[in-house]
């Protein structure tokens, strides 16, 4: 995709060091790729067809979103910045309350999030993709890095 | 004074007022409808800007009639609208895809064949339309595995 088509969708990526990393693909999307998933579509959509973790609320609140990276050990903290030990994911939303993105931090600080069904993209911060299209950025989440073994 | 009375005259089944050349086409009603609808939710919109207001006409207008012509002009709209859009309510509960949606039975063909073409996320419409998730459990998210499931189930009833 032309840098000029994502600067326009997102006013903020311009002037930074961001980079497209991967193709477009429908296959997965941000919430999915927050969770480190690149092979299923998370969504909390009433009829069942996308994944979302077991047991947890469908529906298009924040909170549902918080219960599900709750399962995978994320905790609300306070800032988007690197943590050492700590992994973490931030949560956009728009006017409505209603998340519109996911974002995740990668080992160097910088964010990787997948910008709906198009491409992947490293940003180097959160505050890059705020704007019209996904509003601002609203939780940040950390867990402790999973142990290698 | 004489009592006044009501009389209320029933209408005959076949009872139709032909549209005269000064009133409101039907299309124009149903985009000012959708308008309505839209600014109702305008917190929303103003903010986030899914839909755009204008591509209603496109939808709508006269001479996109015919359900292929339709579905096409939907689909494209509804693919550039949600290009960065990962969450259902603004993928799927937006006017273009909920138009495709509004044309019937005989949109699922024309759903089917687009799948066919190359994968999206047509499995909202497939499911409203037909009642049906052929995908199943084991396939939950699985974006290829949906795919396949609802080709195999267009090509078993003659869809495809």
């Amino acid at each position: 995709m032309a840098p000029r088509d994502l600067e326009s969708a997102f006013p903020g990526l311009a002037g930074t060091a961001y980079e497209v990393t991967s193709p477009a693909t429908p296959v997965y999307n941000c919430v999915a790729w927050a969770a480190a998933e690149d092979s299923r579509w998370w969504e909390p959509d009433p009829f069942q067809i996308y994944f979302w973790p077991e047991g947890i609320q469908r529906n298009a609140e924040l909170d549902s979103y918080l219960a599900a990276f709750a399962t995978l050990g994320y905790e609300v903290c306070e800032s988007a910045a690197p943590e050492p030990g700590f992994e973490k994911v931030a949560i956009y939303v728009g006017s409505t309350g209603q998340p519109t993105h996911m974002a995740r931090q990668l080992d160097d600080g910088c964010w990787t999030s997948k910008l709906g069904q198009d491409v992947d993209i490293n940003h180097t911060d959160p505050a890059d993709l705020a704007g019209t299209l996904y509003g601002n950025l609203s939780h940040v989440l950390r867990r402790p890095v999973p142990q290698q073994t | 004074m004489p009592e006044q009375t009501t009389v209320e005259h029933e209408r005959p089944k076949n009872w139709y007022v032909p549209r005269r050349k000064h009133e409101t086409p039907a299309w124009t009603t149903f985009t000012r409808t959708w308008r309505a609808y839209l600014t109702a939710r305008s917190s929303h919109h103003r903010t986030c800007e899914w839909p755009s207001h204008k591509s209603l006409r496109v939808a709508c207008s006269p001479g996109t009639r015919e359900p292929a012509t339709r579905f096409r002009a939907l689909a494209r709209q509804w693919k550039n609208e949600t290009r960065y859009a990962s969450h259902f309510n603004q993928m799927f509960l937006i006017p273009s895809y909920q138009q495709i949606i509004g044309l019937g039975p005989s949109a699922i063909p024309l759903i089917l064949r687009e799948l066919e073409n190359e994968p999206g996320h047509w499995f909202w419409a497939l499911a409203a339309l037909t009642g049906e998730n052929p995908a199943g459990q084991g396939a939950v998210g699985n974006v290829e595995a949906m795919r396949q499931a609802w080709l195999q189930w267009g090509r078993e009833r003659g869809y495809l």
